[in-house]
């Protein structure tokens, strides 16, 4: 009797808890995994075709090995490395600054992070185009001041770097910033008193500690990074082409979504190995605070 | 104790804008000695610590670590260390790596590492088997002692002590001070160490230093500051004592307002002053049996509360306004609560403090 | 996505039309120089039929919005106010993403929503009116508003009529020649048009830049290899397409979509012009005093254009919008009365001047009235000319677009051509 009893107990409150998430589930099932399906699926289906329901073929994928696609996905996996790397070294020092100065300075600091934000991308993009290109911003005022400019600034992979680096430096800093936060002012200190040198507190202290915020800021650069377009669109001015810009061609001008499809699902699997192996790395409980 | 000063303050000041956080102290530390800092929060003596531990710099003055002028050499380069009131254990390594980083820091040599490791572990008495434990799951004593090996392996000439027993359990508290006191024995290193907590002083110290507003009331042992503090201030904070507002005729006799009756002051007493406390502490006082036939510095009055306190048993007893506090063995056939009862107190045993 | 419309507006000037209809253009383009503007019958027929219209409404009990689903131009206030005030309608504008998902908007349920739809010319005819999607008009009340257009565009004008001819399915109104855009101070415009694509894919690389509309890149790489690309193509032209549209990225100094940014690099000279180019690539920049920024259009065509009326053949491609009624179950008539109201003199002019960023010449121009309400200026940002001679002359260069049944595998090569050019 009694342990029908407590088996009926388990059951209800099992059964309330399936119903409390089963909202999250619908809504991870529709939102997610239903359109990462389709996209499989589509991937499968011959050229042309607006039906992800048809016979599966690889052509996609044998057209994307035979068409030079490496090429995009070389590209866009080598900017991701290379703004991943720089908006570590240029937000590391920048999350400490803004930590060691809190309040006013901190606060104007963070403001200005944050405010382009509030601006849409390819506005602020345009702003560095016009900053950049030959009789714009930089080469026109130093043209009418010294008599000589620059000339275009744009139109190159550096530039490219530049905006992409722009852009997602609040995706690096604030990650960081949160790493550092679980790195206490008298952990430091104790390492200090115990005879660290400030290159020892920093290798062994501070990195270790703040590396989960340090790999979440990394991996989040990294995934957006790769499928970044607008910068190779408007700074590049197609010097290279983005796998992005690929997938989004084939979506529109190509009216090819298999192919689409196909090439995003690369992209997926090549995001998720980074993911993967990044995530084997965090302790999400350390980096939540609730070790 | 030696002569020789192990460490000296002359004239420290620290000021944080306007505000100083430590005024003007002078002080010496004797080789081998348990020098414990007591005062209320906001004092100074965490600030005091700081600067002798290297992580802050005097405003003012001078720190001398055997004679030799230090104030600006930054902590990794002092012969000291500290324990943190948060321990600052480094959450990411183990018992065993926390307890090495600073043989690590030195370049001692990797066996060498282990084997002096494993001896301060013994030393604050952790488990051999603790090395290899992750630092997160110790519990709030082993931390305690793992930070204190830490300490130890570091070998230092002077270990600082900011509060680290604050946040224990009592029992707990009592087993570490006890072990911290025999570690400093055993080791016979200087211990300087930092506590609120009056009784953590009374138990460990050598001499104690009471602090207030940034400056030193009284330096001194144990027991010359509980019995003969220098002021109000510091006879307070050493322990709890029943005052009497008392003003000083002209022919030297005390007279108490509150009570309206005069009062026998001990015999040594300075003549320059009108206005003043007189202070006895509780367990100075004594119930009298009115069958004793004295008069001397004797009153009665309501005994309205009692606490037991182990042994011991407190008494409140009410006298007119004042309250006074009336502690002693606890033994059969002692009065209650809403008895009317006579005390008083040895001239002798008491202690005025002018205005 | 700032820029997602100019992206996509380009693929407006989108595929699909009968490659009979060819020959018919052709053919009814060929009087050139005739392009003076007419005496103005049409025009005050249109102003009357407007005043009717409006009398019209005022009586009616019928929905007071309009919702319209348009490419930019039709979706701003120069054109929307007076509309709104002269009827009282409120207006609700949304401006096309594209031609084809404005298409399956309608398909999707859109048809309730919109009233009035304009996209470019095959979709009516081919799409739109055979699945439903669109109402004819009162053929009687339209045509003598044609009495307004320029040449080429008279009546019976058969992008505006289903295939069997009976049912009129919208208006006309804007239109451009698509080859070349140049700044003429930096490289010759005679030379360009004389030596065709070449002159500037071979002549000026390095130099050049690609104005990103896929859809136009391929089409005019077609014409630069030699032949129309709206036609089924054998392999020896497509082998000729994948070597021209290699060429072409290799030779390109920058790759862009942004029109605007293109005519600022034209101006200050980082290139000297752009493939394609159309009228509206030119008119910003020609209405901002920088006339040296043109459209040209090479003289000789490939082979296959060359008739009788065009011994030299057409080497540009010309575009026109259509403006439809939606088949909107509960229809207002204030959807009618906005096409009227296209049609006036003034309006029409709006929609050619007054859009953002760019101008465009509309049919209406060969009305007197019309014409008469464009500045000097803006005249000659579309590239007017003495009698609208200039554009006159660079339409009669142009064949109109069409389906291109190779596109598919086109635009494979253009995406590999455009992966591979930096390598």
């Amino acid at each position: 009797m009694d342990s029908q009893k407590s088996i009926s107990r388990v059951w209800s409150s099992l059964s309330s808890g399936l119903l409390c998430s089963a909202p999250l589930f619908v809504l991870l099932g529709l939102g997610f995994f239903g359109p990462l399906a389709l996209v499989m699926l589509y991937s499968v289906q011959p050229r042309g075709s607006f039906s992800p329901f048809g016979t599966p073929t690889l052509e996609n994928y044998i057209d994307i090995i035979e068409q030079a696609f490496y090429l995009s996905f070389g590209w866009s996996l080598l900017l991701a490395i290379i703004s991943t790397a720089l908006l570590l070294i240029i937000c590391y020092p920048l999350a400490l600054a803004l930590k060691r100065y809190s309040g006013g300075m901190a606060d104007t600091l963070t403001l200005l992070v944050v405010a382009p934000l509030f601006v849409a991308e390819n506005i602020r993009l345009q702003g560095w185009v016009l900053f950049f290109d030959k009789a714009g911003f930089l080469d026109g005022s130093l043209n009418y001041l010294f008599g000589f400019g620059p000339g275009s600034l744009v139109n190159n992979v550096p530039s490219i770097v530049f905006g992409m680096v722009y852009i997602y430096l609040p995706f690096m800093l604030f990650p960081v910033l949160l790493g550092l936060s679980n790195v206490p002012t008298d952990v430091r200190e104790a390492a200090l008193d115990l005879g660290a040198s400030k290159w020892r507190i920093f290798r062994d202290i501070e990195i270790p500690l703040a590396m989960p915020g340090i790999l979440i800021g990394s991996l989040l650069c990294f995934v957006i990074s790769l499928g970044a377009f607008s910068e190779a669109k408007f700074l590049g001015k197609g010097v290279i082409v983005t796998i992005a810009q690929d997938i989004e061609s084939a979506f529109s001008y190509g009216q090819n979504w298999p192919r689409g499809s196909a090439l995003a699902v690369l992209l997926i699997i090549l995001a998720g190995t980074a993911v993967f192996f990044a995530m084997r790395k965090i302790d999400l409980n350390k980096v939540l605070g609730t070790r | 104790m030696p002569a020789e000063p192990i460490m000296e303050l002359l004239g420290v000041d620290k000021y944080f804008g306007n505000l100083a956080a430590v005024n003007q102290i002078t002080l010496a530390f004797e080789e081998g000695e348990f020098f414990t800092l007591v005062g209320p929060s906001g004092s100074g003596k965490t600030t005091l610590l700081r600067m002798l531990a290297g992580m802050d710099k005097p405003t003012r003055g001078d720190i001398l670590l055997r004679g030799e002028r230090v104030n600006d050499r930054p902590a990794n380069w002092r012969p000291t260390c500290m324990v943190f009131q948060s321990l600052a254990l480094f959450p990411h390594m183990t018992v065993g790596g926390n307890v090495e980083y600073p043989l690590k820091c030195r370049g001692t040599p990797p066996s060498e590492r282990k084997e002096r490791a494993v001896r301060c572990l013994e030393l604050s008495h952790l488990p051999i088997s603790y090395y290899d434990r992750p630092v997160t799951t110790c519990s709030g004593g082993e931390r305690q002692r793992v930070a204190l090996a830490r300490a130890l392996a570091f070998d230092p000439e002077i270990l600082f002590f900011d509060e680290p027993l604050s946040a224990i359990d009592y029992r707990l508290r009592k087993t570490l001070e006890k072990e911290i006191k025999d570690i400093q024995r055993e080791t016979k290193k200087t211990f300087v160490y930092i506590t609120h907590s009056l009784e953590e002083a009374m138990v460990m110290s050598d001499r104690i230093g009471v602090m207030r507003d940034g400056g030193l009331a009284q330096i001194g042992s144990p027991h010359e500051i509980y019995s003969n503090p220098v002021n109000r201030f510091v006879c307070e904070f050493m322990g709890e004592v029943n005052s009497i507002a008392v003003t000083r005729g002209n022919g030297g006799e005390l007279w108490c307002e509150s009570m309206g009756a005069a009062i026998t002051p001990p015999s040594s007493v300075e003549t320059s002053f009108r206005q003043g406390t007189l202070m006895i502490r509780p367990e100075n006082m004594r119930l009298v049996n009115p069958d004793e036939g004295r008069s001397t510095n004797v009153f009665s009055g309501e005994l309205f509360n009692e606490y037991v306190l182990g042994s011991r048993i407190q008494y409140q007893i009410r006298c007119k306004n004042d309250t006074f506090l009336v502690e002693r063995l606890r033994e059969a056939g002692l009065p209650k609560s809403g008895d009317q009862v006579s005390f008083g107190w040895n001239p002798e045993d008491s202690m005025l403090f002018p205005e | 996505m700032t820029n997602v419309y100019r992206n996509f507006s380009s693929s407006r000037r989108d595929f699909i039309r009968s490659t009979a209809s060819l020959a018919a253009t052709v053919g009814a383009a060929g009087m050139l120089p005739a392009m003076s503007a007419r005496a103005d019958s049409g025009a005050d027929y249109a102003n009357d039929l407007w005043e009717r219209t409006k009398a019209e409404l005022a009586g009616g009990n019928h929905r007071m919005e309009l919702n319209i689903h348009a490419w930019e131009g039709y979706t701003e206030e120069p054109v929307l106010d007076p509309f709104s005030r002269q009827t009282g309608a409120k207006v609700n504008p949304q401006m096309l993403i594209s031609d084809p998902a404005a298409v399956n908007n309608l398909r999707g349920g859109g048809t309730k929503t919109w009233d009035v739809i304009n996209l470019n010319n095959a979709w009516q005819r081919k799409m739109l009116y055979p699945e439903g999607l669109i109402t004819p008009l009162d053929k009687d009340k339209y045509q003598p508003l044609y009495e307004m257009n320029v040449p080429g565009f008279e009546w019976p004008y058969h992008w505006t009529l289903d295939v069997s001819g009976n049912h009129l399915l919208g208006i006309i109104q804007r239109y451009g020649p698509s080859a070349m855009v140049i700044n003429s101070d930096l490289i010759s415009a005679d030379t360009v048009e004389k030596g065709g694509y070449a002159e500037m894919i071979e002549g000026a690389a390095g130099k050049y830049a690609i104005l990103d509309y896929e859809n136009w890149v391929i089409m005019h790489a077609c014409m630069a290899a030699g032949f129309t690309p709206f036609r089924k193509h054998t392999d020896s032209e497509m082998a000729a397409y994948k070597e021209m549209i290699f060429k072409i990225f290799k030779n390109a100094k920058k790759v862009s979509d942004d029109q605007a940014a293109l005519g600022r690099d034209m101006i200050t000279g980082e290139v000297v012009g752009c493939f394609p180019g159309s009228v509206y690539t030119a008119s910003a920049a020609r209405l901002e005093g920088e006339t040296q920024i043109m459209n040209v259009v090479p003289i000789e065509g490939p082979e296959e254009t060359k008739t009788a009326s065009h011994p030299n053949g057409r080497a540009g491609i010309i575009w026109i919008e259509v403006t439809s009624l939606v088949a909107n179950p509960s229809p207002t008539p204030l959807a009618d009365a906005f096409l009227v109201y296209c049609h006036t003199p003034e309006a029409a002019y709006r929609v050619g001047a007054k859009s953002p960023g760019t101008l465009n010449p509309v049919v209406q121009m060969g009305s007197n009235d019309c014409l008469s309400k464009w500045s000097k200026d803006e005249l000659d940002a579309i590239q007017w000319g003495e009698g609208g001679s200039w554009l006159g002359s660079l339409v009669d260069r142009c064949i109109d677009f069409d389906i291109n049944p190779d596109y598919d595998a086109m635009h494979d090569m253009y995406t590999e051509a455009k992966r591979t050019r930096g390598s």
